[in-house]
């Protein structure tokens, strides 16, 4: 399996050598197309072969010469995903350009370059050592410089040299920042830069000026804000096909990757280098939306939303490199730093998807009209069907629209960011409220993409339009598809295999914080940040529950569930810490905060759980608050033997089940596995588990289809709210929606087990009842007075 | 037990709530769709808030299920009323399939009772009260 790993370079290299020379023998177009597709279809068989075991760590040292004079091919975890995503790209715009490239000269230098392009980021993505990462860094950079101006237009040479500039002086940055680590640490492999740092005692002074050195380089090639100025001139000038690998996966694969890389894996876990991130990352956010909006040019928009969408993505791997750093034993930190790392590269994954997708559509558009201008176009939805509903799927995507990916990892970003902000330190709520409202600005300008590109009668430039031919037409649906695909993500089994392999990688060498007896370890944080308040349960310590119920839950599975039985009732490790721990609620109202959250909360440990459905959390498993002995009817009466009253008798919490679990909402599968765990021999124990398991599972399912029907529902609402025709009808439909939700809040409540949201559905239904008597009466008095 | 039982109103309220979305989407005018989608929507959401208590997973949540239940079964068709009500006196025209309007008849007895041929002859909205001023 290792021997493949250096193919992943080796075939678009040597593409990058053999077709030029094959568009010289051949004036055709499309026979010079072929080979490149066959090669990157290669890549990317080689690279879902490497998933095949995706926990693997495979190395590969060139020519067998090893450490130190070797050089290292690393495909981890975090490689392969990155790998997996540019073959993805790579195969659908390569099919895009055999048609798309038809109307510009030289194919054979255009496929070339493309294939180096391609070269150089995967060798950046799989190269084991710093250097080496220069190198390929230097290959995929001149590619894209010389196909950015492919047009040789004035303007395109203009974006291309500007872009050339600033790109160089990033080159020279990361060498200097190099020549520094090399200096000090005297290794260039990173794995044993790392543990020089490690051994060593942590970063001195010239690593951090080589920090500083790769933030400004690695930043420059991807684009985050202070250094973002090429980016909005370099990708749209380039043809479409490149546009979209510019902005899908150069500027991830050179910029994101690497400052994970070195962030995570290099220079260890370190707080100040993540605090910077996330501020960059910020920045970019909201300044790239807020460019964005007032963009005329389709292309150059698009442009700057790339750079809003990859500040998100550095914001969320910031965050979680702060969130690992503070994590020294607190388990639920470590979670919600994970959970935030997972975000980001989920959103590196989508965004690659949508923007190639956008990029192409908007090269279809510029084919079909002759430009890109948004007030020339108008009316392209009928004329271009399949364009146009790529393009709004896209759009959709991208502006976080519920069922596509994109909402998926903005929402996970955001929930791992107000989680971090109540966990760690209050200064996250800022990005997570920013990012809220750059969605919110995303949605908007890229509704007016929509309403301009695809609504309204067909301008001038629009009368002549016609769909693009199959070729580009499939490359857009496919990547449409993945759009909608890529959602899956969240389900656990795709995850394990994906995405967890590579947040674990870089978590893992982030320092974890690795087997902490849960109540016992998350006790000092709950301390620190939650000063004890008598009195009853308030909702604003529902954060800090999820932690609780989450690390409890994680516990059943590492097989401790026995250490902690035996300690105490069975609710000794999961239900006490919840009830231990809920008693403390956080330090003030953070409302809005929490309420998205705890919204979420259902969704995280189906999220943040691995694999296996055995291993999923029963989360909403509705008991009685009784002991679990009494449901379960008769074919258990014979076992309720003495044994258990001496239980009951041992401890005390088993004496007061209600007054224990009132709180708690329904009872926690630790404590479902520890009442009937009891009354079993201990050989059953892990089959006792698994049925609980199976059984909540079960529920699970249900409520998800619940929640999925009701969504449905809501859509259909929604399309009568839009759909009109008259006033009255939206009332209707509005008034039905508010139902609907109140419907919603119980599969909510019915999920978490709070009763929270039963309030919610009160008011709710409240509220909406008024509005629609206020809006009918509205009605009724609009034309008429009796 | 409960479970069962549970799921069971769940899953019928949340056919219901489906049937009267795809109500609110397929019928042809707002009246329809206002009795489709309210006694529809209303009953499933009933049955939703009412599994929910039968769940059983705590008292006041049990509870707050039950008066939640109440107070859609009270406001909900009031509502509806309400919007229909609005609907008609704002002008909103009847379906052209229409086969009764008792509320116009009340209000205007002079008028023809059959909704199908008033609004065609007539070109205006059936029930709208301005045109009589």
């Amino acid at each position: 399996m290792d021997q493949v790993v250096p193919l992943l370079v080796a075939i678009p290299l040597a593409g990058g050598f053999l077709i030029p020379v094959i568009g010289r023998l051949t004036k055709s177009h499309r026979a010079t197309a072929i080979l490149p597709i066959l090669m990157a279809c290669g890549v990317l068989v080689i690279a879902v072969l490497l998933l095949a075991r995706p926990d693997e760590t495979v190395v590969y040292w060139m020519g067998g010469w090893t450490f130190p004079i070797g050089i290292s091919l690393v495909a981890d975890g975090l490689s392969k995903l990155v790998v997996l995503v540019i073959a993805v790209i790579s195969v659908l715009t390569l099919l895009f350009s055999l048609e798309y490239m038809t109307h510009y000269t030289s194919p054979g230098l255009y496929y070339g370059l493309f294939m180096l392009m391609l070269a150089g980021m995967i060798g950046v993505v799989i190269s084991g050592d710093i250097f080496n990462i220069f190198v390929f860094l230097e290959i995929a950079g001149i590619a894209s410089y010389a196909l950015v101006a492919y047009g040789t237009e004035s303007d395109e040479l203009e974006a291309s040299f500007k872009y050339l500039v600033l790109s160089a002086i990033a080159s020279a940055f990361i060498l200097v920042g190099v020549a520094f680590v090399y200096n000090v640490t005297g290794q260039l492999n990173w794995a044993k830069i790392a543990e020089v740092i490690r051994t060593g005692g942590g970063l001195t002074v010239p690593l951090y000026v080589a920090a500083a050195f790769f933030i400004m380089g690695f930043g420059l090639k991807a684009a985050v804000v202070p250094f973002h100025a090429w980016l909005p001139d370099a990708h749209p000038s380039a043809p479409a096909p490149i546009s979209a690998m510019l902005s899908g996966v150069l500027i991830k694969a050179c910029g994101v990757y690497v400052l994970c890389r070195l962030a995570f894996s290099v220079l260890g876990n370190h707080q100040t280098f993540g605090t910077v991130l996330v501020v960059l990352g910020t920045l970019s956010m909201v300044l790239g939306a807020l460019m964005a909006v007032g963009q005329g040019d389709l292309k150059r928009l698009l442009a700057y939303s790339s750079i809003s969408q990859v500040g998100y993505v550095v914001a969320a791997v910031g965050a979680g490199l702060v969130g690992l750093a503070l994590a020294k034993d607190s388990k639920p930190l470590a979670v919600a730093s994970e959970f935030a790392v997972f975000g980001g590269l989920f959103h590196l994954m989508n965004h690659a998807v949508f923007k190639s997708l956008l990029f192409l559509c908007s090269g279809s558009i510029e084919q079909a009209t002759g430009t890109r201008q948004l007030d020339r176009l108008s009316g392209l939805g009928r004329r271009m069907p399949v364009t146009g509903w790529s393009l709004r799927v896209g759009a959709l995507a991208i502006s976080g629209v519920p069922p596509f990916g994109g909402f998926w990892s903005k929402l996970i970003i955001i929930v791992a960011l107000a989680q971090l902000a109540a966990l760690a330190h209050w200064a996250f709520y800022i990005p997570a409220a920013l990012a809220v409202a750059t969605a919110v600005v995303t949605l908007v300008y890229y509704a007016k993409v929509q309403r301009l590109v695809l609504g309204g009668e067909p301008s001038d430039a629009a009368q002549g339009a016609r769909e693009v031919p199959a070729a580009m037409c499939v490359a857009s649906v496919v990547l449409a598809v993945l759009c909608l695909a890529s959602a899956l993500v969240i389900l656990p089994s795709v995850r394990s295999r994906l995405v967890d392999p590579a947040v674990r990688v870089l978590s893992a060498a982030a320092g974890p914080a690795a087997e902490p007896g849960i109540a016992a370890r998350s006790a000092p944080l709950a301390r620190r940040r939650w000063p004890r308040k008598k009195g009853r349960l308030h909702e604003t310590g529902l954060v800090h529950r999820v932690h609780v119920r989450l690390v409890a839950a994680l516990d059943v599975d590492a097989g401790r569930g026995r250490r902690l039985r035996r300690r105490g009732r069975g609710a000794a490790g999961g239900d006490a810490a919840v009830a231990h721990l809920s008693g403390r609620p956080a330090q003030g109202a953070r409302p809005a905060a929490c309420v998205l959250v705890s919204g979420l909360h259902p969704v995280l440990p189906v999220l943040l759980r691995a694999g296996e459905p055995g291993r999923r959390l029963p989360r909403a498993a509705p008991r009685h608050a009784h002991p679990a002995g009494h449901r379960e009817g008769p074919d258990r009466t014979d076992e309720r033997d003495g044994q258990d009253v001496s239980r009951e008798l041992h401890h005390p919490d088993a004496r007061h089940p209600d007054g224990g679990h009132r709180r708690a909402g329904p009872l926690h599968p630790l404590d479902q596995r520890g009442g009937r765990g009891g009354r079993r021999a201990l050989g059953s124990d892990r089959e006792a588990v698994r049925e609980t398991a199976e059984e909540g599972f079960r529920v699970t399912t249900f409520l998800l289809i619940g929640a999925v029907v009701l969504l449905l529902s809501a859509f259909l609402c929604l399309y009568r709210i839009g759909r009109g025709p008259t006033a009255p009808d939206r009332t209707v439909a509005i008034d039905i929606l508010g139902t609907l939700i109140v419907g919603f809040c119980c599969i909510m409540a019915l999920w978490t087990g709070q009763d929270f949201y039963m309030n919610i559905a009160i008011a709710w239904a409240l509220l909406s009842f008024i509005g629609t008597i206020a809006l009918a009466k509205y009605l009724e008095g609009r034309y008429y007075d009796e | 037990m409960n479970e069962i039982a549970a799921q069971i109103l769940i899953g019928v309220g949340l056919a219901f709530d489906l049937f009267g979305c795809i109500g609110l989407v397929r019928l042809p005018d707002v009246y329809n769709r206002v009795q489709a989608a309210t006694k529809c929507v209303t009953l499933g959401t009933c049955l939703i808030l009412l599994g929910t208590a039968v769940y059983g997973v705590s008292a006041p949540m049990g509870i707050k299920a039950v008066l939640g239940a109440v107070f859609v079964l009270l406001t909900s068709p009031v509502a509806a009323h309400a919007i229909a009500r609005g609907a008609y006196k704002s002008g909103v025209r009847l379906w052209e399939g229409s086969v009764m309007d008792r509320y116009g008849e009340e209000k205007h007895p002079s008028r023809p009772p059959d909704g199908r041929t008033e609004p065609a002859q007539a070109g205006e909205p059936l029930g709208a009260g301005r045109e009589l001023r």
